[in-house]
């Protein structure tokens, strides 16, 4: 009943269950997506070196020719950085390569030891970019973007775009657990359900998407800063999820919350009318002391699916 | 090859300064003129692909072409100002300002569409394999040595700079005589497309049907296959390949799995191999020589050297990787400066798809006025190796090549 494939891209594993159609029509069309997400892996992953990410950080203030993708991801890059009033901000990449290297896009990553935390030195307005030439220019020679807050939803949106074109009448899409899309429900169900870390509680998905995020990650501790101060946003502030029609503005507006919640002055943001949200309420586990920002999804009679324990690094 | 002692020093000596002297990659290809304008006909995954690397490249891609609408609408998101257009001619007829045209069609339309873009006087950049059928291919190279335009054929190697640093040393004494070849491409891919309805899946899914596909070793083979005619400047005389349904038994009659051999007229071998069905090792070309082997992976490539080879000083500032018992120096044009500037890490590759130099070569033979590296005659050749392969998967047999068959005319 279900075609399922999986990929392996920006540090965190992507799974599509796809049903509804004839098997070999639903494996094309999860091979076509995934393709989709392993280009966005090449274009945005601050993990290889040779991404056009990678590229612009290396570009030291020349301006860096991008694709069409990448143009429309920064231009809403910069939207997004407005609209949540800075709490969402990519020109972060040198202060997140302190506690992960590899995220430099290179071994090397001495370099960045004593990356600024001035706050004039992050935000948006640092980057220029020029729509009618395809160009970005970062303007202060040190500055790194990492759009690791946004581009698995974006992948996961360009995906579901793929799966809808070809016709595909249910489908889940997940990158690393935590960024969601969907497509009508599963066969014999009325939505996708999803329950949230550690806890009791369901979502219903239908054509709609997910996202969570969480101040603490699985890799090195706090993995979330707050870009108005550059300070890590403590391990025991409150996550957030997001559900919206766009597994990206989900993945923004998740984080914006949680940065908001772990930061000692309040942001001043409006929440888009059309999504709803709501904290993570999150056990520590007695095993690992730690918390998680995996959701699972909720088995079903008709249906197994379910997701596979992945390391979420972006 | 059969080189001499004399030839060593020659060669040897532009070898080495060809490490040092090769231009920075991070600025490769930044003379192309911003704004040269041109258009993309088919926007599946290749043309969209396409699209990307000449984005990054500032030209100006005015239109998009495509009969598929969906496709046309995955590329005009990824190129808002382009105009759209579901008809080449339509499109030609209309797109006057536009210089180039690349082609990235299924391969069996290539023909119409190269005869309509010479008529109309655009540069060409034609997909390979140039065409399903040696009469097309024929004919496709005959327009286009009539036309006064350039006509690149998207064999990619050919302007890779991996790929050219690597054939440097193969003419030195750091390789010296090529013993054997061998080369793969694996993927786990059922090659079925994504499509809606029945009647476009059939459209899409061109690659499986007997009348319309070259099969693995058109398809995938034909550029690997110029890997090795452009290094060792011979093509093959002789064919032997089989193959067969082996993972994805829906229907199909084109083999997902296939071995060829390929022979050369000096009793040199490479030995092929392609599958849909498992992706271990990807895609790469193998070169052994008396001195060294050469392992070419389009972004990345490593040079083996045998325990007696004498060792020639660039050495000093290679990258090393381990694979299993076997050290791999790193091929990378400017390795010597990047050593100086302690930028030489494991796995170091180009910046860049290869497709990236492919079209960025393009552009600058079309506004300089330079042959392609890769033109209509080499397109032709290689497409005929990757039909003749074809066929002896399809017969289960050996399919001889005469000089004669790789004649264009």
């Amino acid at each position: 009943m279900f075609e399922r494939g999986a990929l392996a891209a920006m540090g965190t594993r992507f799974e599509i269950v796809a049903a509804g159609a004839p098997a070999s029509q639903l494996r094309a069309s999860i091979e076509e997506a995934l393709e989709e997400i392993s280009l966005c892996h090449q274009r945005w992953s601050p993990f290889s070196p040779s991404s056009m990410l990678s590229q612009i950080n290396r570009s030291q203030g020349e301006g860096v020719a991008v694709d069409g993708l990448t143009m429309e991801l920064l231009s809403q890059c910069q939207r997004w950085h407005g609209d949540t009033a800075g709490a969402f901000d990519p020109c972060v990449g040198h202060l997140l390569s302190e506690r992960d290297p590899r995220r430099s896009g290179h071994e090397d990553s001495g370099i960045l030891k004593n990356a600024s935390r001035d706050s004039t030195f992050i935000g948006l307005a640092n980057v220029e970019i020029n729509v009618a030439k395809n160009s970005i220019r970062l303007l202060q020679p040190d500055l790194q973007l990492d759009l690791g807050a946004v581009a698995k939803g974006f992948a996961i949106d360009l995906a579901t775009d793929v799966l809808r074109d070809a016709g595909v009448p249910s489908a889940f899409l997940h990158g690393g657990n935590s960024s969601i899309s969907t497509i009508g429900q599963p066969p014999g169900a009325s939505a996708w359900k999803v329950q949230l870390p550690q806890s009791s509680e369901v979502l219903e998905l239908r054509d709609q998407s997910l996202a969570v995020s969480a101040s603490k990650g699985q890799y090195a501790g706090e993995h979330l800063l707050n870009p108005l101060t550059g300070e890590w946003i403590d391990a025991e502030s409150e996550g957030y999820w997001v559900r919206s029609k766009s597994a990206a503005e989900a993945d923004v507006w998740s984080t914006a919350l949680t940065v908001n919640s772990g930061s000692s002055e309040s942001i001043k943001f409006s929440m888009p009318d059309d999504m709803d949200w709501g904290p993570l309420r999150m056990a520590t586990s007695s095993n690992t002391n730690e918390k998680t920002s995996k959701v699972s999804v909720v088995k079903s009679d008709h249906w197994s699916f379910l997701p596979t324990e992945s390391e979420d690094k972006i | 090859m059969e080189t001499d002692r004399r030839d060593f020093l020659i060669q040897g000596a532009g070898a080495l300064a060809g490490v040092a002297l090769l231009p920075g990659l991070d600025t490769f290809a930044r003379t192309i003129q911003d704004d040269y304008p041109v258009a993309i006909i088919g926007t599946g995954r290749q043309g969209r692909a396409v699209a990307a690397e000449l984005q990054k490249l500032g030209a100006r891609i005015v239109a998009l072409c495509d009969n598929d609408a969906p496709r046309l609408r995955s590329g005009g998101r990824r190129v808002k100002d382009a105009k759209t257009y579901d008809d080449a001619d339509k499109m030609l007829a209309t797109e006057k300002s536009v210089e180039a045209v690349f082609i990235c069609t299924p391969t069996h339309q290539h023909r119409a569409l190269v005869d309509a873009c010479i008529a109309a006087g655009k540069h060409i950049y034609c997909e390979a394999p140039l065409a399903h059928t040696v009469e097309d291919a024929k004919a496709i190279a005959s327009a286009a040595r009539g036309s006064s335009k350039v006509f690149q054929a998207g064999l990619l190697a050919r302007s890779n700079p991996v790929y050219s640093l690597a054939r440097s040393f193969y003419r030195t004494e750091a390789f010296l005589k090529l013993v054997s070849m061998r080369a793969q491409n694996s993927r786990k891919d059922s090659w079925r497309q994504a499509a809606s309805t029945a009647e476009r899946q059939a459209r899409l899914d061109w690659r499986l049907h007997e009348a319309t596909s070259t099969g693995l070793p058109g398809e995938w083979g034909t550029h690997q296959f110029d890997v090795f005619h452009w290094f060792s400047g011979k093509y093959p005389v002789r064919i032997h390949g089989n193959g067969a349904v082996r993972v994805w038994d829906d229907g199909r009659k084109v083999a997902d799995t296939v071995n060829l051999a390929l022979e050369f007229d000096q009793g040199e071998c490479l030995e092929y191999q392609a599958t849909l069905g498992n992706s271990f090792g990807g895609r790469y070309e193998v070169l052994h020589g008396v001195n060294s082997a050469f392992k070419l992976a389009w972004s990345h490539g490593w040079m083996f050297k045998e325990a007696d080879a004498a060792t020639q000083g660039w050495e000093v500032y290679a990258n090393r990787q381990r694979f299993f018992n076997d050290e791999g120096i790193t091929l990378i044009a400017d390795a010597t400066q990047l050593a100086s500037q302690n930028k030489l890490k494991d796995g170091v590759g180009l910046p860049h798809d290869s497709l990236y130099y492919g079209v960025s070569d393009f552009l600058t033979s079309c506004q300089e006025g330079k042959a392609p590296k890769t033109g209509a005659s080499e397109g032709f050749r290689a497409t005929l190796v990757g039909i003749a392969a074809h066929r002896a998967v399809v017969e289960g047999g050996t399919i001889e090549i005469s000089p004669d068959d790789l004649k264009e005319a």
